[in-house]
């Protein structure tokens, strides 16, 4: 018998190839996982969300103090939801749809929809608008967001993923992926409502037309809210970050015109003095 | 933010540090392997050969424990979504059984021992007391390591390796 050793033999225990690109790929199936597990919750929550009854989002939106008596007896608040109320008028609303105007006294140029059918303007943008055709043109575009349900779809789809995400990261331990998680959903939530923005800027454009016969004035919001938009540059407030380009929504505007077979132009109704900033 | 900027600061160090780590840990195994090529050799059979003489026995023992470093930490835990051979894993424990073995038969050859019969492996993970995390591996290498005696003229062909 004859003992012997040999040197080991090389490349059998270990995998060859390069640990970056394994990495890499790995990370890359992660992130895709990641985006659709997330958009899928979120589209999930967004539907379960709808069928929550617009009552509920009323009590909802009293209880976290969004709507109240104190919020909406001013003076511009008053006059705001009497037009709510005349282009709500021009639509068939959902059983029990009813919307509550506040008028936000500071120099923010934003308007927006939320829970409980409340539509949040700011005096910084309504002294950027030169029309009553303008306002109601912003009024009806935050008014098409909740007879879409936006703002409902948007806090139940947000509320799901965040539930997902904290049990996924309690499970797995690691609030690195958790972290990484919330900004693709963010992007994925981004992407989402534009779609939301169109749809809600045919239906606002479709009030408006309705209301005054034309559709005069609704080209000027866009243009303010585009020069707004290049005058500031990169620092743009959330709410135009997410909304379409304006170009779009001029073809959008032009579509819906033709569509009901009225003019683009017309006389245009001045603001309410009640309405202007310095008066009281 | 700042995680993810510390993330990944750990995780290029990871991999640029432990990558040369690596490379120069494999060029030193290759290195002693080479040199210890003649002696000190090893066998997983227990029944030990005939020997002539008084040949002493000894048991020999030999220990590493190797850290997983960051770049790797975050590759095994990929695969724990996907599955797969976790490579970066196997190189890490090649390193680890190579260097046990090596510094067993060091010792043994040290203490003047010709042949480790019965040699057995042992790993077991290090985990810090968090048993969802390992942050190192211990190899152990053990065996019967045989000393012959001299005086009684040992049979060379049996000792003889080929170089």
């Amino acid at each position: 018998m004859r003992y012997e050793n040999r040197l080991p033999p090389e490349g059998i225990n270990v995998t060859q190839g390069n640990p970056l690109l394994t990495a890499l790929s790995l990370l890359a199936g992660l992130c895709i996982t990641v985006v659709l597990v997330v958009l899928g919750i979120y589209l999930l929550g967004s539907a379960l969300a709808t069928q929550i009854p617009f009552s509920m989002e009323v009590t909802l939106a009293k209880r976290i103090g969004l709507l109240g008596e104190e919020h909406t007896s001013d003076t511009r608040s008053q006059a705001l939801q009497t037009l709510a109320n005349r282009l709500a008028a021009q639509v068939e609303l959902p059983e029990g749809m009813a919307f509550s105007v506040r008028y936000v006294d500071d120099d923010e140029v934003n308007a927006y929809a939320t829970l409980g059918g409340v539509i949040m303007l700011h005096r910084g943008l309504l002294d950027q608008l030169h029309s009553e055709n303008a306002i109601a043109l912003v009024l009806a575009h935050e008014m098409a967001h909740i007879i879409h349900r936006d703002p409902a779809r948007v806090a139940g789809g947000r509320l799901l993923v965040s539930a997902a995400l904290g049990l996924a990261s309690a499970a797995i331990g690691v609030d690195l992926l958790s972290n990484f998680a919330n900004m693709t959903g963010n992007l994925t939530v981004l992407s989402f409502s534009r779609d939301a923005e169109r749809q809600a800027d045919v239906t606002g454009v479709e009030m408006v037309g309705r209301a005054y016969g034309h559709m005069g004035g609704v080209a000027e919001v866009f243009e303010r809210l585009a020069a707004y938009e290049a005058k500031t540059g990169l620092s743009l407030p959330e709410f135009l970050a997410s909304h379409p380009e304006t170009a779009g929504r001029n073809e959008t505007l032009r579509e819906q015109a033709q569509k009901m077979g009225i003019p683009l132009d017309g006389a245009l109704t001045p603001v309410a003095p009640r309405l202007r900033s310095g008066q009281k | 933010m700042w995680e993810f900027y510390s993330f990944l600061f750990l995780l290029v160090v990871g991999y640029g540090v432990g990558t040369y780590l690596e490379r120069s840990h494999f060029a030193s195994i290759r290195r002693r392997e080479q040199e210890l090529i003649n002696k000190a050799i090893v066998f997983t059979v227990r029944d030990l050969p005939e020997l002539p003489g008084n040949p002493q026995l000894r048991l020999v023992a030999a220990g590493t424990v190797v850290s997983i470093d960051y770049f790797k930490r975050i590759v095994a835990m990929l695969h724990h979504f996907f599955g797969g051979n976790i490579s970066s894993y196997e190189s890490l424990l090649e390193r680890a059984r190579r260097e046990a073995i090596l510094r067993m038969r060091e010792k043994a050859h040290a203490i003047g021992a010709t042949m480790i019969f019965g040699v057995r492996l042992e790993t077991s993970a290090i985990n810090d007391g968090n048993p969802k995390t390992t942050t190192g591996v211990e190899l152990i290498a053990y065996g019967t390591a045989i000393i012959p005696d001299h005086t009684a003229g040992a049979t060379p062909q049996l000792w003889h390796t080929p170089a």
